[in-house]
């Protein structure tokens, strides 16, 4: 099991670290094509922009398994342990079923999508890059579930400041 | 009812320490129940992020950003600015403001620059003799300076909402960082001059003026140096777009820090990535989940009741304005910079627009009033990251910082109250 978990990390982190570096590398490409006179690809900028929404997403996930996500920060200075804990599984709670509502939606959305068939950008269907959104959400809708059980103190892992 | 005491539900929850982005989902989703709107609207919301170009930017700029606080950056910034301008009155304050302005135009206002900038100059203002609670409000109070200059993320988020709205006079994103620079001039400048007035009888040491220094100091910075013109100059003559000046800007960065420096290992590379882009992932979901709370708030007509209800108790555009930086300051020290501008321009911008306010000089009022925010007692970010970094109880930080906080909202009220010392070269 241990092992598995530690497998999808992973996936979801070489996913982030592909997409950042595709988006860099594919709009620096755009430029030098643009600036040689050539028109660069028809669909890069399509793909450039589904490429933001996804990296923004699969981001939102891995904030939410680190519990990192932007939030009004009162609780952690001023309450005390015992009731930092008691807020902190009210609060996973209300978000799991949040995220979850808004999953189940967003998934009815995209069966839609579906069966109309459209087409984003080369071969790729309208639907596979809207996916994305209650597929994020379910996983954000997990984590905060499995985080009512265990009680993360904030960090500041993502700042640059540690 | 029920309606209200669910938003009150949701506002507990924020305050609860919710993150941000399922409140505001929350919100949207009960606004749109209410209205009679399928929630599948919440899919075609979201997704309204890969429709907005400008949005590359934002990513882009965050990993520069991330580059070049974990390179020593920082040091070569310092030791350069105090070679060309240590001579002068003040000496160090003056170099400890330019050099924390530019930090965090570059590095985004994340509480990074007291920690890069702050811990080489905290011990140095002491040693040539500024006193250790001026040292230490002069650091906490200088993190969140450059926020009004390019490529300040703060303010291309800024402008990405506000052109999204499409209200008002159009304006570019250019149009906000040539508005940003000569407030941030004289923030310094105001800053400057209290450093000076609050030191008059003690006695600082100056660095004398060496040319060799400032030879052997640019020489060592020497891959560094191009990159604010090209940020800057790409920006400002309007010749790249500001995604295009981010991709090429953070590829530079990315060659120098990691290939020519060699100060960002290859193997440490995957986590600084993946620590900058979960940072983007937070911001842009709140973004997202913003827009789609704006379209509610739009259609319950809740701008237009607001405007309504103010026009009768406040008349006055100077009015609203006092109004505007009281409500500002106070939301800036509760919530993030960035949480702010999503959940607040849409609300503000169509009734400043209504009181005579431009668009681009209310960017201005908005930044440089979370600014502020950013060292106001109780919760302000910078406060905590500057008591944790030097070891000093919060109660200190407050006293320290109380000065330059009446210094800065001083010249607040001046950019406030003189639209032209934003709008003066502005079409």
């Amino acid at each position: 099991m241990k092992f598995i978990i530690k497998f999808l990390h992973f996936l979801e982190d070489s996913t982030l670290v592909s997409l950042i570096t595709a988006l860099l590398l594919l709009s620096v490409t755009q430029i030098i094509l643009r600036n040689l006179g050539i028109a660069g690809f028809m669909w890069a900028d399509t793909a450039l922009r589904v490429a933001v929404l996804w990296l923004a997403i699969f981001g939102a996930m891995r904030a939410s398994r680190m519990r990192n996500h932007i939030a009004m920060d009162l609780v952690s200075h001023y309450a005390s342990l015992p009731i930092q804990k008691f807020l902190h599984r009210t609060v996973s709670l209300a978000c799991a079923g949040i995220c979850a509502v808004a999953a189940f939606y967003c998934w009815d959305f995209v069966f839609d999508e579906y069966t109309m068939g459209d087409i984003a950008f080369l071969n790729i269907p309208v639907w596979f890059t809207e996916s994305i959104i209650p597929f994020g959400l379910s996983v954000i809708a997990l984590r905060f579930f499995i985080q009512i059980f265990f009680f993360i103190p904030p960090s500041a892992e993502e700042s640059p400041t540690n | 009812m029920l309606t209200i005491l669910g938003f009150i539900a949701i506002i507990a929850l924020a305050i609860a320490g919710a993150p941000i982005f399922s409140s505001i989902l929350a919100a949207a989703m009960l606004g749109f129940y209410v209205a009679d709107i399928p929630l599948q609207i919440i899919a075609i919301e979201l997704y309204r992020i890969a429709d907005t170009p400008m949005l590359i930017a934002l990513p882009l700029f965050t990993l520069t950003g991330y580059l070049l606080a974990e390179s020593n950056t920082s040091e070569r910034l310092v030791r350069m600015s105090q070679a060309i301008i240590g001579w002068a009155p003040g000496g160090l304050s003056i170099i400890a403001f330019i050099t924390c302005t530019f930090f965090t135009a570059f590095t985004g206002a994340s509480g990074v620059t007291i920690v890069a900038i702050g811990a080489l100059l905290y011990p140095a203002l002491q040693q040539v003799g500024y006193s250790q609670r001026f040292s230490l409000g002069l650091i906490t109070s200088s993190g969140s300076l450059g926020l009004l200059l390019a490529p300040s993320l703060p303010l291309i988020l800024y402008g990405i909402i506000a052109q999204q709205m499409n209200i008002g006079e159009p304006f570019t994103i250019q149009d906000l960082f040539i508005a940003g620079a000569i407030p941030a001039l004289l923030m310094i400048t105001v800053l400057y001059m209290y450093s000076l007035w609050a030191n008059r009888h003690q006695k600082i040491e100056r660095q004398r003026f060496n040319l060799a220094e400032v030879k052997s100091a640019a020489l060592e910075a020497k891959w560094e140096i191009p990159l604010p013109f090209m940020i800057l100059g790409g920006i400002y003559s309007g010749f790249f777009a500001i995604s295009e000046t981010a991709a090429v800007a953070t590829l530079y960065v990315f060659i120098v820090e990691v290939f020519i420096y060699k100060e960002i290992k290859l193997l440490k590379l995957p986590d600084l990535l993946q620590r900058s882009m979960t940072m983007v992932g937070s911001i842009i979901l709140i973004l997202a989940t913003s827009l789609a709370l704006t379209n509610v708030l739009v259609d319950a007509e809740v701008p237009n009741i607001i405007f309504q209800w103010l026009q009768t108790h406040i008349s006055s555009k100077i009015m609203f304005l006092i109004f505007l930086n009281i409500f500002l300051l106070i939301l800036g020290a509760f919530l993030d910079i960035f949480a702010a501008i999503v959940i607040m321009v849409p609300l503000i911008l169509p009734i400043a627009i209504s009181y005579g306010i431009h668009p681009v000089h209310l960017g201005i009022i908005f930044l440089a009033n979370m600014q502020i925010g950013y060292f106001t007692p109780p919760v302000g970010m910078n406060l905590f990251i500057a008591s944790y970094r030097f070891k000093k109880p919060i109660t200190e930080l407050y006293k320290s910082t109380i000065p330059f906080m009446f210094v800065l909202l001083f010249a607040v009220l001046l950019i406030t109250y003189i639209p032209q010392l934003s709008l003066m070269f502005i079409d």
